[in-house]
């Protein structure tokens, strides 16, 4: 066992659960701005702790960086066997640094903007829970404690969205995510199940080590298993619903959970089970089905749109589609490093929308926006930062993974989902600026005049993402990529090059010519000519609504699962509730008052009455043994 | 010359009943020789001698002993009794420390009859013939029914008194005329001499076997002889009624499961009348507890189901049975001791706020109160993270690999716990309803209950999310 990982590892973990229960216990007590300290501290703590496991882990050899760590036995029951361990490995680790790093970052950002919130302790604690929850989720060696950390994002995810519990709409939205979320982690038991099944064990070291003694078609099955809860946490098709409500939530959370850190965890969990995926081909496509799918249904929705953060949660499935692409093709590293920048750059471009938000009085509506780039320079700038980054503008981070990702489903032979995906590419490029510019360009629209408020501890933060979001593809460069030899120790036997000197250039250049045109006419449209945004809503017509109401699924939901569990519960409540609810106990009651004398004189009280009882116990007894036994006992 | 042959004591194998039987003596001493004894330094004295009963019982892990000729034997089996009941007593004595537990009884004797019945339980767990279990039961439970009088204020005290000693002493009689029949087809008290005859039983031996059931199930409440448990757990005073759920029980099934394993050694059709009366215990229990509005009366029902479910952890008579029902009965204890803790806690260690509804609300008033009390109330009904849902998911496997018998019980098991939701969720669900005008939060908030509490809370808690702690102690 490596000691300086066993010694550190824990502490990553556990220093958020601990901030956790110190602002929950201690917290009342103090001034509100210490549980802020408290929570941001604990982050910041296992952020730097994982910088320094990061660093220690990539300099050892390759061969040596993936350290399972056995802490001791949680259960032994029979032939079952499962431990307290804990698994790093680069994957684990890439994760770890953005859920530390860029949760710190939101942490401090919503020290201002939750700043004048009554629940402010509350809010920390349940992000730090968050935090927990999220790095046992990619820190367990097995996929029982995995389950563990999934659900435990669900729940802090849930109290989240519902943060503001006076409203209506946040508690149903709360409930929605945490309805769907349960979907999937159903979806993960009966993979487990599986993986009980046939090889009687949930680590990860023993099942990927024994994938050879399932057979294709059992790991085809827990593939798909796994997708199911895959695809509920990280909102894609068709268990994606609950994201755009989960907007509800306060800004903060929607960039750490709805779109930095929890939603991603699917990709994580294929990553995670390459070892699967390689070896059942079905499961594998339909990962990558799924994934493209889901990013050109969510960037079609994203065109029509109105609210500033629906926009960035219908990108962010979209964006998380590109991913899925990845992990289902083989390009592991590719989807990683996607799931990287975007980290970077959605978390900025919801916090910058944080602040354009902020200053509105809370207006969210594009349509009552405009003209802010004046009022508001440094969302301005940041905001577009995060737009050329998602829309793949060189020399931006998205870029550089975005065009790995297609530039892999072309080599590897999938022209369909390179095709979905570029159509996918220009469709973000083209919402994405239809946003900028309604938001920061022309004039002003709402009634209300901005009110700007610059806070430092927002500003920050924010300014860092930019930057991040600027530069941080240049980890993938022409003969330098050091990204995928990061990962090289996660991936040993799947690892594919990002390098750009890789690049089919001529397909990267066709790329960036369709995004340019889609810029182009978002400039065409929202800025030069409101006549012919005007036009081609009318000839769009019954589509744009279509897709305004993102193609109807809420509704199909509500007539498919709704309407029938209602109308049985209604059934239930006429038919079941009033024969045998209702009717058991008034038969019985009526069994009771016509046995009368015997039922209720039996339970006088009366001691002769007890000594009765247990005497004829007795005597029922012995005849069952004496005369029903008799023969059996005899032998 | 007839030569008398004393048989050979080893004091080292009896050091924890010495110790607690020399802690009862000193209570009753230090009462006779001092006027200025209080309450306190009397039930302070129990706790010590628990202590190092506790100790010594420790002291003797791994060296598994015999003496008194083989008729009392310490090994893992008996330890794991020892230590639950100890716990039970040490509880039970912490329980009794506030404001008038003893109702006016004699606070010396009170305390020193608690020790003494905790001797009888601890004999009973180590015993290995008839004569030596029926002086344990008698030592425990003549003990038992002085103590379940000492409410001395209230008239149910009394009348829980009078109805066990007269039913117990049935079921006694029972007991004893189903030893001497064994006795009669065997020709020996020894347990290993037993297990002869049971190798082809003649009537006789079964129709004693059956007898020798209907007198531990008295003392295990399983129905149908479960007759006496409502009024004498309602009336007895409530630290009593803990001992008697937690530590009465354990000491008896320890004599169960010793005589089946041993006598037996596995699973034959004389045991049906065992199974029989667990599914019957099950049915009675749940169904009982439904109609309850007394927390008492509702645990006392409880714990007939309880027993019933713990029979199950003899179903197929394998050797992991012992550990399921160590670990069974050690969750039982700890949330049994905290649900009874909790009463005496807010009724400031009387049963005067033991109906159901003086808890309606208490969410809103103390809310950690009602917080504990959940956790007992979702251990009791299985939900998981607690004891309560691993010593059931224990129970349920042990039962399902045990043929017809065992899945019958198993199925019993699952449906009395569907029916048990509704009776421990009817207390949660009173705790956090909203509080009604003018409704106050009963007061009772003295330390030494709490202490009581919070180790229960312990207890469910880590049984139900570090259980291989637990189960590895038995099991390895």
């Amino acid at each position: 066992m490596d000691a300086v990982v066993a010694n550190i590892a824990p502490q990553i973990l556990f220093a958020p659960l601990l901030g956790c229960l110190l602002i929950a216990f201690v917290g009342p007590r103090l001034p509100r701005s210490v549980s802020a300290v408290i929570g941001c501290t604990s982050v910041f703590a296992a952020f730097a702790l994982t910088v320094g496991l990061a660093a220690h882990v990539w300099h050892l050899p390759v061969a040596a960086q993936r350290i399972d760590l056995q802490f001791g036995t949680w259960a032994l029951v029979g032939q079952a066997h499962i431990g307290f361990g804990i698994w790093i490995d680069p994957l684990a680790l890439t994760w770890m640094l953005v859920i530390t790093g860029v949760g710190f970052l939101i942490h401090l950002y919503s020290v201002g903007y939750m700043g004048h919130d009554a629940n402010y302790r509350t809010f920390f604690a349940h992000m730090n829970l968050f935090v927990f929850s999220m790095l046992l989720l990619v820190m367990s060696d097995g996929f029982l404690w995995l389950l563990v950390g999934w659900g435990g994002v669900g729940l802090a995810s849930y109290l989240l969205i519902g943060f503001y519990y006076d409203r209506q709409s946040a508690v149903l939205a709360a409930r929605k995510a945490l309805i769907m979320n349960v979907i999937g982690d159903v979806g993960i038991m009966i993979a487990i199940f599986l993986m009980f099944a046939h090889v009687g064990d949930q680590s990860f070291a023993v099942v990927f080590a024994r994938t050879g003694a399932f057979g294709t078609s059992a790991l085809d099955w827990i593939g798909i298993w796994l997708l199911v809860g895959a695809v509920a946490k990280s909102a894609q098709l068709p268990l994606h619903t609950w994201l755009p409500d989960a907007m509800e939530g306060p800004t903060p959370v929607s960039a750490l959970i709805h779109a930095a850190t929890m939603v991603t965890a699917g990709v994580y969990l294929v990553a995670r089970c390459h070892p699967i995926y390689d070896r059942a081909p079905a499961a594998a496509e339909a990962v990558a089905i799924v994934g493209a799918a889901s990013a050109l249904f969510a960037a079609t929705i994203g065109c029509v749109q109105y609210d500033i953060k629906r926009v960035l949660a219908y990108s962010t499935m979209s964006q998380i589609g590109y991913m899925f692409l990845a992990v289902g093709i083989g390009a592991y590293t590719a989807g990683a490093f996607h799931f990287l920048t975007h980290a970077f750059f959605k978390a900025l471009l919801f916090m910058a929308a944080g602040i354009v938000i902020h200053n509105l009085g809370g207006e969210q509506d594009i349509r009552k926006m405009g003209g802010l780039s004046k009022r508001m320079p440094f969302a301005f700038w940041t905001f577009l930062a995060g737009t050329l980054a998602i829309a793949g503008v060189p020399p931006f981070s998205g870029f550089f993974s975005k065009d790995s990702i297609l530039d892999q489903a072309a080599a590897l032979g999938h022209p369909w989902l390179f095709a979905v995906g570029v159509a996918a590419a220009a469709l973000t490029a083209f919402y994405m600026f239809r946003l900028f510019f309604s938001t920061f360009a022309g004039e002003y629209r709402g009634s209300v005049e901005p009110h700007v408020e610059r806070v430092p501890a927002m500003e920050i933060p924010v300014a860092i993402l930019a930057v991040l979001a600027t530069i941080g593809g240049f980890l993938v460069l022409p003969g330098h990529d050091t990204f995928s030899a990061l990962l090289a120790g996660a991936f040993p036997d799947a690892i594919l090059p990002l390098s750009l000197a890789d690049f089919d250039w001529p397909l990267v250049l066709g790329t960036l010519m369709i995004v340019a045109a889609a810029i182009v006419t978002a400039y065409a449209m929202y800025v030069i000519s409101p006549q012919l945004r005007a036009d081609v809503s009318r000839r769009l017509g019954g589509l744009r609504l279509l897709l305004l109401d993102a193609y109807h699924v809420d509704a199909i939901y509500h007539l498919m699962f709704e309407v029938p569990a209602y109308a049985l519960a209604q059934a239930c409540g006429v038919f079941f509730e009033r024969a045998v609810i209702a009717g058991v106990p008034q038969a019985l009651a009526a069994a009771t008052s016509a046995l009368g004398g015997l039922s209720r004189g039996w339970e006088t009280g009366y001691l002769r009455r007890y000594g009765l009882t247990i005497a004829i116990g007795a005597s029922l007894l012995l005849y069952f043994v004496i005369f029903g036994l008799h023969d059996v006992g005899a032998r | 010359m007839t030569q008398i042959a004393a048989p050979q004591i080893d004091f080292g194998v009896i050091a924890p009943l010495v110790a607690l039987v020399a802690t009862g003596l000193l209570i009753l001493l230090v009462d006779l020789v001092s006027r200025r004894a209080t309450r306190r330094m009397l039930y302070s004295i129990g706790i010590a001698g628990c202590i190092v009963s506790f100790v010594r019982v420790v002291m003797q892990f791994g060296h598994p002993a015999t003496t008194f000729g083989g008729a009392f034997a310490t090994d893992r089996f008996s330890w794991a009794f020892d230590a639950i009941i100890l716990v039970a007593l040490a509880a039970s004595l912490l329980l009794s420390l506030v404001r008038d537990a003893e109702d006016g009884a004699s606070p010396a004797a009170y305390s020193s009859l608690l020790v003494f019945c905790a001797v009888g339980g601890m004999i009973m767990a180590a015993a290995t013939n008839l004569i030596v279990i029926f002086l344990g039961i008698e030592q425990l439970s003549l003990a038992l029914y002085i103590l379940a009088g000492t409410g001395l204020g209230r008239p149910a005290s009394q009348e829980a008194a009078l109805k066990y000693v007269l039913l117990g002493s049935l079921a006694s009689g029972f007991l004893i005329y189903g030893s001497a029949l064994l006795y009669g087809a065997s020709g020996s008290v020894a347990l290993t001499d037993i297990a002869h005859a049971a190798a082809s039983p003649s009537m006789l031996f079964i129709t004693g076997f059956t007898l020798f059931i209907v007198g531990v199930g008295f003392k295990l409440a399983l129905a149908p002889f479960h007759v006496w448990t409502p009024d004498v757990y309602e009336g007895s005073p409530i630290a009593i009624t803990a001992f008697m759920a937690v530590a009465v029980k354990a000491a008896t099934f320890s004599v169960l499961a010793r005589f089946v394993y041993v006598v037996f050694g596995h699973d034959v059709p004389a045991l049906a009348p065992l199974w029989a009366i667990a599914i019957l215990s099950m049915i009675v229990g749940n169904v009982g507890a439904i109609a309850q509005t007394n927390l008492k009366r509702l645990l006392a029902y409880s714990s007939i189901a309880q027993a019933g479910y713990v029979v199950l952890a003899l179903a197929g008579v394998t050797g992991s049975g012992l550990s399921t029902m160590v670990f069974y009965l050690a969750a039982y204890a700890f949330m049994n001791l905290g649900a009874f803790a909790v009463i005496a806690l807010v009724g400031d260690g009387s049963e005067s706020v033991a109906d159901i509804d003086s808890y309606r609300g208490m969410f809103w008033r103390r809310p950690w109160v009602a917080a504990c009390m959940t956790v007992f109330m979702f251990s009791l009904a299985g939900i998981p993270a607690t004891a309560g849902f691993i010593g059931k998911v224990l129970l349920l496997g042990q039962a399902i690999a045990a043929g017809p018998w065992g899945i019958a019980m198993a199925v019993v098991l699952v449906l009395g716990t569907l029916v048990s939701f509704y009776v421990y969720f009817k207390v949660v669900w009173a705790m956090f309803s909203p509080l009604e005008d003018g409704a106050s939060a009963p007061a009772g908030n003295a330390l030494v209950p709490w202490i009581a509490v919070a180790a229960g809370v312990a207890g469910v808690i880590l049984m139900g999310v570090l259980p291989q702690l637990f189960y590895s102690f038995f099991a390895t």
